[in-house]
């Protein structure tokens, strides 16, 4: 079971929307807890131990630091227990024992975390139904890729069980066919070139690997923000607003606003539960105070978020898997975010000086192109084998570059697939540009005549009926946010 | 007040503190912004901030963090 097969969304979805509209308000959210824990089953059978325990240390902590006080040994205990769960069964493989964590461990142990970490703030006060919290750390759209949302934003509404109205059933749908789109038309398509090129990049030229290194980011991207689209969509349907993961993330300034655009979710997390309390330590602010006697306010005020940024960036990239690339990935951003931070005021003096206005349309073709290398670079590593293979590929693009030998070689893709994707790649970045002016397409196509809006709801669904990368000639690519 | 919109205007300059009420939500602030903020309020008005406090609710303007100081002051 996957958010992109069929069975999911003509089979599971409609029965679980049938079953949730027929049964009584007061009863859906039992409906509800069978689905996600249904779904958990179907995607890792026994492994759903596992969630049972999460969820009942969350609840008991929950309680505990309601009738003790909010005590940090109680809060320490429950996020140990927690993420002893998540090393003990993602990243104890590294030492050659073998455990098998299961699907949506990275996401739910997130959630149960803040929600711990919020009722010892006092941000939340402590639930007594044990029901919400199974609901909100289960919930099945959710439970694979995330997006990690807080107690505060989902519990409720799984819990209320309000009727499935007409509008939020067609929105809903509308958004599952978009990721669907995003995901069987472009990520799909690309992914056999990648695969292919990544796995024996020794046998490759530079033009064929840069090919691959953009195939992927591109691939990454239509896939995670596709099954983001998917995974709202479906809690759309059942009144639940989850928090959105992705913002036009290539229209960022910088690779620090980037990651306020990209998996959004992790780093409102990273910055909440990892930046925040790290910067405000007591021995970080006291290091800073004795750095602003000895340098000014100038220097200090880099020492504690420097400091925080990279436990967050070592979080981040240990948090896709115990791989050498992931450490790698999080520290690439550690060093360019610091960077960035370093240099922004010079740099905005220097702009002024020399007359560079941010608004013209010569600096932000500079800016997209600047961070689309950035990106590209990046998920180049994050993809690659281990980090010298990585190292080898840039190489590659740098002294073996010969675009003409691109037609000679076998990439796994025709040039027909690459023209279909690349026309579907421009078609999203041509509704991001209108996302980013703020225009609401949904809203847009509502207002308009019937016959128009069904009319390109039907022309989507048949893209993807026709040209959609599945059936014969093609193998099942899993999402890969899945995995982590 | 007066001290704290002196802060504001030094960490990030020219905007209009005594009205905007969406530092936060319009990115004024960004996070390293309101770590600056925090160490230099703590030192000003004698508090200390807790991470339970870097809210949008708290942050989001002048009047909103001069209530949260007033909070902690009184506490």
């Amino acid at each position: 079971m996957s958010y992109h097969l069929l069975t999911y969304s003509v089979l599971f979805l409609p029965i679980v929307i049938l079953l949730y509209q027929l049964a009584p308000a007061k009863a859906r959210w039992v409906v509800m807890l069978a689905a996600d824990y249904t779904f958990f089953w179907l995607i890792s059978g026994k492994l759903i131990v596992w969630l049972l325990a999460a969820t009942l240390v969350t609840y008991v902590t929950g309680l505990m630091l309601e009738r003790f006080g909010r005590k940090r040994y109680i809060v320490l205990t429950g996020v140990m227990i927690n993420l002893f769960l998540l090393i003990a069964l993602k990243y104890i493989g590294v030492f050659g024992l073998s455990f098998v964590a299961p699907i949506g461990i990275s996401y739910y142990t997130l959630q149960a975390i803040a929600y711990m970490t919020d009722v010892y703030r006092g941000t939340i006060k402590a639930e007594r139904k044990i029901a919400k919290i199974a609901l909100y750390l289960s919930f099945f759209p959710q439970i694979m890729e995330g997006p990690i949302s807080r107690f505060s934003e989902t519990a409720e509404s799984l819990y209320a069980g309000s009727d499935i109205s007409f509008e939020n059933l067609v929105y809903g749908y509308q958004r599952i066919i978009w990721g669907l789109f995003k995901k069987m038309l472009i990520a799909d398509r690309l992914a056999p070139l990648v695969s292919k090129v990544f796995s024996h990049s020794d046998n490759y030229d530079g033009s064929a690997i840069c090919l691959a290194m953009l195939c992927y980011t591109m691939q990454l991207y239509m896939e995670f923000s596709g099954c983001m689209d998917i995974v709202m969509g479906s809690g759309e349907i059942f009144g639940v607003k989850l928090p959105e993961n992705f913002r036009q993330p290539f229209f960022a300034k910088n690779a620090g606003d980037f990651w306020h655009r990209w998996h959004i979710t992790l780093g409102t997390w990273l910055k909440d539960y990892v930046f925040y309390p790290i910067s405000l330590a007591k021995p970080v602010k006291k290091l800073a105070k004795k750095v602003k006697l000895k340098a000014g306010i100038g220097v200090s005020k880099f020492v504690a978020p420097t400091i925080a940024l990279f436990f967050v960036w070592i979080t981040n990239g240990l948090w896709h898997g115990p791989k050498e690339t992931y450490i790698f990935y999080g520290m690439y951003y550690f060093v360019l975010i610091f960077i960035e931070n370093i240099t922004e005021t010079p740099l905005k003096k220097l702009k002024a000086r020399i007359n560079i206005k941010e608004e013209s349309t010569g600096y932000r073709i500079f800016t997209f192109m600047k961070l689309f290398l950035i990106v590209n670079v990046g998920e180049l590593f994050f993809r690659s084998d281990s980090v010298k293979a990585g190292v080898s590929m840039i190489r590659s693009m740098v002294t073996d570059f010969h675009i003409t030998r691109l037609t000679d070689i076998t990439l796994g893709v025709d040039i027909y697939d690459m023209l279909l994707a690349a026309i579907c790649i421009i078609l999203v970045f041509a509704v991001d540009v209108i996302h980013e002016r703020g225009v609401s397409i949904r809203e847009k196509l509502a207002g308009m005549r019937l016959p128009v809006r069904w009319g390109v709801w039907y022309a989507v669904i048949l893209m993807i009926v026709i040209f959609g990368a599945y059936g014969a000639g093609y193998t099942m690519v899993d999402m890969i946010y899945a995995a982590y | 007040m007066e001290q704290l919109l002196e802060i504001l205007e030094e960490i990030a300059p020219g905007e209009d503190y005594e009205n905007c009420t969406t530092l936060i939500d319009d990115h004024i602030l960004d996070s390293f912004a309101i770590l600056s903020l925090v160490s230099e309020i703590e030192d000003t008005f004698d508090v200390e901030i807790s991470p339970a406090l870097l809210v949008p609710e708290n942050f989001n303007s002048a009047a909103k963090l001069w209530e949260m100081i007033c909070r902690l002051k009184g506490e």
